[in-house]
């Protein structure tokens, strides 16, 4: 089961706490403890501060 | 009076939700936009997203640097405000950039060299002596970045980055490795202030202080020559909200990076200082302008 805030905002990352894969919102309803995700992207060359 | 601001984002962090909390706590129109899923047309300025084409001033806060640049040369095209500039981001994207302008403005920075070879740089670094220490280009949070001891290093190095495809890695961008103690600084920048400043310590089992690699953080208060140094770096890259990163050394700082897509989770820890809303009113203000 992967926890997701009920704060959390489409495009905050998320992790499955079993295998560290990541998740990006796409929506959340918390009234109905539900949220849509979909695999994030993974770390590129170009990425960073 | 700015009203409204949009955040762009590819990756939403820590960071891109506290400046789009700070800015709704200012009573602004704020949006996220995700610019994964942006089609422009460059002739057709109706093509933007609609709360990118209403907002008065645009804060880029991509995670991938090339996303983050061409959205601003988009933008700025079509004579948007974006926070920061097409040329800031692309001078602290690239560290050689960054050192050039650094050298040429004379604010101290470590020796820094190019090579435009694997032969080259393995003739170059034999020739100037060990240690050296080699950084992509184009990087962040610490990857990739090198503290080469021998020959055998740098042939390893040279083997690992071929293998890579990566075009940018046949230049070799190369500095002296800069005895300091186990910290370095990091200071944010918001326009022509220094807004919070902070040590950055190694962790015990790495040589680098990038926080992303577990280093941990303290507080400092920058004054005098100081601030000066990092005030005038940050300039010399076309200013903006920056991080700007240096090293002590007996002669002083001497500055090794100043990071475009600055990440302030850690300082505004460290230092207590709401960094978010320092940068929204500055984005507020260059809204004005």
């Amino acid at each position: 089961m992967i926890a997701v805030p009920d704060d959390a905002l489409p495009g905050e990352i998320v992790s499955c706490p079993d295998c560290g894969t990541e998740y990006e919102v796409v929506s959340v309803d918390p009234k109905a403890g539900r949220a849509e995700l979909k695999p994030a992207e993974e770390v590129k060359e170009d990425w960073g501060e | 009076m700015a009203n409204s601001l949009s955040i762009l984002t590819d990756r939403l962090r820590w960071e891109e939700k506290a400046l789009y909390t700070a800015a709704l706590n200012m009573g602004l129109s704020a949006s996220i936009v995700d610019v994964k899923s942006s089609s422009i047309d460059i002739s057709d300025e109706s093509t933007l997203p609609a709360e990118v084409r209403d907002s008065d001033v645009v804060l880029q806060r991509c995670v991938s640097h090339y996303r983050g640049l061409y959205y601003t040369a988009v933008l700025e095209r079509f004579g948007r405000r974006v926070i920061n500039s097409f040329m800031t981001s692309l001078m602290t994207g690239n560290k050689l950039l960054t050192s050039l302008e650094l050298v040429k403005r004379g604010i101290p920075t470590p020796r820094t060299y190019v090579s435009f070879s694997d032969e080259s740089a393995v003739e170059f670094m034999e020739r100037h002596g060990y240690p050296m220490v080699v950084k992509p280009v184009v990087g962040s949070w610490g990857r990739m970045v090198t503290r080469v001891d021998d020959r055998d290093d740098a042939n390893t190095l040279v083997e690992f980055r071929r293998m890579l495809q990566d075009p940018t890695y046949q230049v070799y961008y190369l500095q002296e490795y800069v005895r300091r103690p186990p910290r370095d600084l990091r200071a944010v920048v918001v326009g022509d202030d220094v807004v919070a400043a902070e040590y950055r310590y190694q962790p015990p089992d790495d040589w680098r202080t990038n926080i992303a690699r577990g280093g941990r953080a303290e507080p400092v208060s920058l004054k005098g020559h100081d601030r000066e140094i990092v005030l005038k770096a940050a300039e010399a890259v076309g200013g903006g909200v920056l991080g700007v990163d240096a090293m002590e050394t007996e002669d002083g700082l001497l500055v090794h990076e100043v990071n475009g897509g600055v990440e302030f989770h850690g300082v505004t820890h460290a230092t207590g200082v709401d960094v978010a809303t320092k940068i929204i009113e500055y984005a507020r203000s260059v809204a004005k302008r």
